[in-house]
């Protein structure tokens, strides 16, 4: 069992990372310090082994989608978002996945694709860094994100 | 908000975050910074980790000294806690078979008697089991079950006929006063606020459906 000053040393040191990047899903702070903080509550409960950060990035991505998944929560979080706290796309382009087109497309996602939508559109990784981050390989990656951008393009069309 | 665009391949946050973390290996240290030189749209985005720079709140396991307001009200309802935690333990001694339920508890396969306390934080106070609620309030829900337990916990938020639920059905180990993950508001006004505790994960069309076998619910009048 870890010792539960591994995982305070690591929420000090990964804490800001995984609050900045749960924002960016939740787009408040409140709610992503609470997804933060309970993240580390359950992994010192647990006693689990000392983690890293991009162990932590796709825990925080779990936990972050679930709120927004959940309809009480969603309705929430669209009400109380930050626009300051979703950067611009990076990338020309780019799909720009805002909170309520995010919120619809997990309603029509798994589990691996909504993965993949956060990684590529919202934290912006590479889809390198994804087959890493998700242990896959780069074509799995690629087919998914095909997925991804055509559920989003029929989200749009249905909206035109 | 990031207006520019990369040059190429922006960055990702997550190298962002390793980088401003010392987290990298040399040789990628030195493309990313390279990147950064040469970009503006990745250098602002850098820049915006930098001047981040707001504490967290600390872990409560960790320090108990200087814990957030969510854990600090373990503190405040110490004696409430240890009060449902005798209740608890005087249940289980007694002799007869089917003994009765504590205020706000109920029976649960796997955890034993769990009690119950929904806890609001308003203005900065502390108040359990309330019986008004504010837009503004802030809310947890905390259980008492003897340790070993496990029971899991989702909390239903009832207006009319809207039955909301603020928070992810989970799965909660049993302990004095344990704080069930998360934290919720309460919008439109009065509500009625159920927790519903079962050895597996609740059905959510039986809260629905007004079914409140196994559930303990507080109302909650429009506060001042």
């Amino acid at each position: 069992m870890a010792p539960a000053s591994e995982h305070a040393a690591a929420y000090q040191r990964f804490g800001p990372a995984l609050v900045r990047k749960a924002e960016r899903i939740l787009r408040n702070r409140e709610d992503a310090v609470d997804v933060v903080h309970a993240l580390f509550a359950e992994l010192i409960a647990r006693g689990a082994a000392p983690v890293d950060l991009p162990y932590l990035y796709r825990a925080v991505t779990n936990r972050a989608l679930n709120v927004v998944r959940d309809a009480r929560g969603r309705a929430r979080l669209l009400e109380r978002q930050q626009a300051t706290l979703a950067p611009a796309p990076r990338a020309s382009g780019a799909l720009v996945v805002g909170l309520d087109l995010l919120a619809r497309l997990c309603d029509r996602l798994d589990a691996d694709h909504r993965d993949v939508l956060v990684a590529r559109y919202v934290d912006e990784l590479t889809q390198d860094e994804i087959a890493a981050l998700y242990g896959v390989s780069r074509k799995t990656v690629g087919k998914r994100l095909a997925r991804v951008d055509a559920a989003a393009a029929a989200l749009v069309a249905e909206g035109a | 908000m990031t207006a520019a665009t990369c040059i190429g391949e922006p960055v990702s946050w997550l190298r962002l975050e390793r980088l401003a973390l010392a987290d990298l290996d040399a040789a990628t240290t030195a493309a990313v910074r390279a990147h950064l030189d040469a970009c503006a749209a990745c250098a602002a985005a850098f820049a915006r980790i930098a001047d981040d720079a707001r504490p967290l709140p600390r872990l409560p396991a960790v320090d108990a000294a200087a814990r957030p307001w969510w854990t600090r009200w373990r503190v405040a309802i110490g004696g409430v806690a240890l009060a449902a935690g005798a209740a608890v333990a005087l249940v289980a001694l007694r002799p007869a078979a089917v003994a009765p339920l504590p205020p706000g508890g109920v029976r649960v396969k796997g955890a034993g008697v769990v009690v119950v306390r929904l806890v609001r934080e308003r203005d900065g106070a502390i108040a359990i089991d309330p019986d008004d609620v504010r837009e503004t309030d802030r809310w947890k829900v905390e259980l008492t079950c003897a340790p070993d337990g496990v029971a899991w916990v989702d909390v239903a938020v009832v207006q009319g006929a809207e039955v909301a639920f603020p928070l992810a059905a989970q799965e909660v180990a049993c302990g004095n006063a344990v704080a069930v993950p998360g934290a919720f508001r309460i919008t439109d006004g009065a509500a009625e606020v159920c927790v519903a505790l079962a050895p597996r994960a609740p059905d959510r069309d039986q809260l629905r459906a007004g079914d409140r076998r196994g559930v303990v619910c507080r109302r909650l009048a429009t506060g001042p």
